[in-house]
């Protein structure tokens, strides 16, 4: 066995432990199952939260992205996240929370469907979440496959992309359907400790072959200035401020809302607040430097991600197999929730409301949980053979249709006056926009932007739920003012 | 002040660092800074009073 392959079963099995662990203190309730009963502290929150956050999107996509375009990679989804982010838990991560707790919510569809007294809102939102969210989950099934591929050989020599997604899959069930929320957000902080600490240790690892940031900068600066600027263009200033829109996502995520209701108290969210933006900027710093530092010796076209070349290149063995068990952990704790969330929605808003009438035992609650992560991870991983588009343009199309869905979570909690008129037709909506741009986006070669203007999708998908949202609310009769005080402080 | 757009041609490298990553970078800090502000000055009390 090689090195690498050493080191990446030594973290799997790590990451098995922990997910077993998790589950000795498992009290057996659907509760506990999804939600850990609401005992997450700060610590496993802040980690786990950012964990789930950070996808093969952050590490692979980033870097990838930065090794194309330069720079400007950081300051439209590193900073950007590190600004919206932390306001979205402030003001809506909180709030869910507290709501949860209060009516005893396992997931948004149930919140939603209580918030507005609609079934078939709530219905109509349960397809939408899991039609965006697979997409997502496909970014880390490919990309955990592409990683173990490049690094034990490449396209002719290493294992098939199919083995490394398999293997990956394989783990994530075991602990997740083991031991639920609670081995799931262990096993996220571990993951987010090993890919933390290995991006830095990349970091300097790689920067200090190429003699200091300094030097390597330099070297860049001499050979590809346009890569060291963001370049100003009016395009581009239309691109960036609409990509500021892309980390609302973080607001509606599945599985972002299932670890902030876990949250003990709301207290707890307060250094997830706090600490954010630093995790965001050390994560997101070292992606982009080390995909600019790829462009030195690797220029584009390349085969495969530029990360992994770098790491072949400058580190061998032990290290490689290290850097390697990086990229796992960071693919493998968002995905780990991904099947989680999958799981909770099937079962909380399909099986449990329609199947059983809200009847579901406890126990059949948790199997049915097992059974339904199984079914759509298996499904997920067919998808992700068959499916060729590159980890970022795939990834920002599903980010983008969760942050249009943006404005009715706003209203849902904030104002009072929204109906489910309302919020349908933004759902609605934003699905219709989304379908259409991504048509369009298959026609257009390269990023698409709306009629070349440089202004993303999302800017127009956003606008759209909250135009629809606050005239259907409008022309709609008020909701019942008793039910409304319910989720209002 | 995310959208520096002000400096978005200058491709001077300060301390090793490209100006522009320099400023995000240090953006991103600052904002952790704000954020340590509104958590201890403006909590809504309704979170923790249950």
């Amino acid at each position: 066995m090689t090195p690498v392959l050493a080191v990446i079963f030594g973290y799997l099995s790590i990451v098995f432990a922990i997910g077993f662990l998790g589950h000795r203190l498992f009290r057996g309730t659907g509760e506990d199952y999804f939600l850990a009963s609401r005992t997450i502290g700060s610590f496993v929150l802040l980690m786990t939260l950012f964990g789930t956050h950070m996808t093969a999107f952050t590490i692979l996509g980033a870097s990838g992205e930065a090794h194309l375009r330069g720079i400007g990679v950081f300051a439209l989804m590193g900073s950007s996240s590190a600004l919206i982010a932390p306001l979205v838990f402030y003001f809506v991560g909180t709030r869910l929370w507290w709501l949860g707790k209060r009516h005893g919510y396992l997931t948004q569809v149930q919140f939603f469907r209580d918030r507005y007294q609609s079934d078939g809102l709530g219905l109509l939102l349960f397809f939408v979440l899991i039609g965006l969210l697979v997409p997502y989950v496909l970014i880390g099934v490919k990309g955990g496959g592409d990683v173990l591929n490049a690094l034990t050989g490449g396209a002719e020599k290493g294992l098939p992309n199919w083995v490394g997604s398999l293997l990956m899959c394989g783990v994530i069930f075991s602990y997740v359907s083991y031991g639920g929320m609670r081995s799931t957000a262990w096993a996220n902080t571990f993951q987010t400790i090993v890919f933390m600490t290995v991006g830095c240790l990349a970091f300097y690892v790689v920067v200090g072959r190429y003699g200091g940031l300094g030097m390597a900068m330099e070297t860049l600066y001499e050979r590809n200035p346009e890569l060291v600027r963001i370049g100003w263009s009016r395009q581009e200033l239309f691109r960036m401020g609409s990509y500021l829109l892309v980390p609302l996502s973080a607001g509606v995520f599945p599985h972002i809302f299932g670890h902030c209701l876990s949250a003990r108290s709301a207290h707890a969210f307060r250094a997830t607040i706090v600490l954010y933006p630093i995790f965001i900027a050390v994560v997101w710093f070292s992606s982009v430097v080390l995909g600019l530092l790829g462009h030195i010796d690797f220029p584009p076209p390349i085969q495969g991600p530029v990360l992994v070349h770098l790491i072949l290149d400058n580190s061998g063995g032990l290290l490689a197999g290290l850097l390697a068990a990086g990229v796992f952990a960071a693919i493998m704790s968002s995905l780990d929730s991904q099947t989680l969330a999958a799981g909770t929605i099937f079962t909380q808003d399909i099986v449990h409301h329609y199947g059983f009438n809200d009847g579901l035992s406890e126990r059949k609650q948790v199997l049915f949980g097992r059974l339904l992560a199984l079914i759509f991870l298996a499904a997920v991983f067919v998808l992700a053979m068959v499916t060729s588009r590159s980890i970022f343009s795939v990834g920002v199309w599903s980010l983008s249709g969760f942050a249009g869905l943006f404005p009715i979570v706003v209203a849902a909690l904030y104002w009072r006056r929204s109906t489910a008129a309302g919020v349908i037709g933004a759902i609605v909506t934003v699905g219709g926009l989304w379908i259409l741009f991504f048509l369009r986006g298959l026609e257009t070669p390269g990023e698409y932007t709306v009629g070349g203007s440089g202004i993303m999708p999302v800017a127009f998908l956003v606008a759209g739920a909250t135009v629809s949202i606050v005239i259907l609310s409008l022309v709609t009769r008020p909701p019942d003012k008793d039910v409304v005080e319910r989720f209002f402080p | 002040m995310h959208l520096n757009y002000w400096m978005w041609n200058d491709a001077r490298l300060v301390w090793g660092f490209p100006s522009n990553l320099l400023y995000h970078l240090l953006f991103s800090f600052f904002l952790s800074l704000v954020m340590l502000v509104i958590v201890r000055l403006g909590w809504p009390r309704y979170l923790d009073e249950e």
